[in-house]
C-alpha cells in the first residue's frame, strides 16, 4: 500500500491512531461536561460524528490485524484467544452503549434537555470502556 | 432545519456503523469461537478486505437512511409505529443483503472471465441466481433484528434524556 512499508504495520498504526483519537475525544468530552455548560452538547455532538468514522477504521483494521496472523492464529481455547474473545464481546457493548449514548446526545440537542449529568456519566463510562479495550489489545499483542 | 438534517445525518452515520461493525464483530466471534478465523482471514487479502467492509459500510449507511426515511418520524423524539418500521428494515435489509452479494459477484466474475472463461462463469451465474435468494432471505432476517436492536437503543435513549415531549 505505501512503498517500503509493511502492509501490516500500516494497517496497525492506523488502528492505533484511531483508538487514540476515541480515547481521548471521550475522555475530553468527559472533562468539558463536568462543568455543565450547554456549550458542552455542540462537542460532545462533534465527538459522535468521530466515533462512528472512527469505529468504522477500527473495526475493519482490526480484522486486517487478525489476518496479518494468517493461521498461526491462536484458538478459542487458548488463554490468548480467550482475551480475543472478551476483547471483541466489549466491543459490541461498545457497539450498543455509544448508540444509546449518540441517540441521547441528539435529543438532548433536539428537546432541550437539561440532562447534562446524564450524558456526563456516558462519557466516563465510554472512556472506561475503550481503555479496558486497549488494555485487553496489549495483552494480545505483547502477552 | 438544518440542525434537523444534521441530527437525521447523524442518527443515518450511527445505525449504519453500527449495523456493519455489529454484523462483522459478531461474524469475527463467531467464527473465531468455531476455530477457522486464521484459515478463513489467510485467504483474504488485506486490500480487497478493506473494499469489501467499506462496501458494506456504504450499503448499510445508505439502508439506515431509507429506513429513517420509511420510518417518517424522529425516533428520538419520540416512539414510532413499529410495525411500519420491521417492514421496512426487512425490506431493506433485504436490498443491502441482495446489494452485497451483487457487488461481490460482479469483481469475481469479471475476474473469472479473464483467467478462466466464459463457461465458469455462467456456472457462477447460476449458484449466483441461488446466492442472491438467499442473500436477500438473510438480509430480510438481519433487518429485523437491527429494527429490533434500533428501537430498543432509541427507546434508551428517550428514557435516559427526559424531555417535554416524552414518550417512552
Amino acid at each position: 500500500m505505501v512503498p517500503g512499508v509493511p502492509t501490516h504495520l500500516l494497517v496497525r498504526t492506523v488502528h492505533v491512531l484511531a483508538m487514540a483519537g476515541l480515547v481521548g475525544g471521550a475522555g475530553l468530552v468527559w472533562l468539558l461536561g463536568r462543568h455543565e455548560d450547554g456549550s458542552t452538547l455542540a462537542i460532545a455532538r462533534s465527538y459522535e460524528w468521530l466515533f462512528w468514522g472512527g469505529l468504522g477504521v477500527l473495526i475493519v483494521t482490526g480484522v486486517g490485524n487478525l489476518g496479518a496472523f494468517g493461521r498461526g492464529l491462536p484458538g478459542p481455547a487458548t488463554t490468548w484467544g480467550t482475551v480475543l474473545s472478551v476483547k471483541l464481546g466489549l466491543v459490541l457493548v461498545l457497539l450498543l452503549g455509544s448508540a444509546i449514548r449518540t441517540l441521547a446526545v441528539a435529543r438532548a440537542q433536539s428537546v432541550n434537555s437539561p440532562a447534562h449529568h446524564r450524558l456526563h456519566w456516558s462519557y466516563a463510562a465510554t472512556t472506561a470502556v475503550l481503555l479496558v479495550i486497549v488494555a485487553l489489545a496489549e495483552v494480545l499483542a505483547h502477552g | 432545519m438544518a440542525e434537523r438534517d444534521s441530527g437525521a445525518a447523524l442518527l443515518r452515520l450511527t445505525f449504519g456503523t453500527l449495523h456493519s461493525a455489529g454484523l462483522v464483530t459478531l461474524l469475527v466471534l463467531g467464527i473465531h469461537l468455531g476455530g477457522a478465523t486464521g484459515d478463513l482471514l489467510a485467504g483474504v487479502g488485506t486490500l480487497p478486505g478493506i473494499g469489501v467492509y467499506a462496501y458494506l459500510w456504504v450499503l448499510t449507511w445508505w439502508s439506515a437512511g431509507r429506513w429513517l426515511e420509511a420510518v417518517d418520524g424522529s425516533l428520538i423524539e419520540a416512539s414510532i409505529p413499529t410495525d411500519r418500521a420491521f417492514v421496512a428494515g426487512a425490506q431493506y435489509g433485504a436490498a443491502t443483503g441482495g446489494l452485497f452479494l451483487a457487488g461481490v459477484l460482479v469483481p469475481v466474475s469479471a475476474i473469472a472471465v479473464t483467467t478462466t472463461g466464459l463457461t465458469v462463469v455462467l456456472n457462477l451465474l447460476v449458484l449466483a441466481g441461488l446466492g442472491l435468494l438467499a442473500a436477500l432471505l438473510f438480509g430480510a432476517a438481519v433487518g429485523l433484528v437491527f429494527t429490533a436492536v434500533d428501537l430498543g437503543v432509541a427507546a434508551l435513549a428517550r428514557r435516559l434524556v427526559p424531555g417535554a415531549t416524552d414518550t417512552p
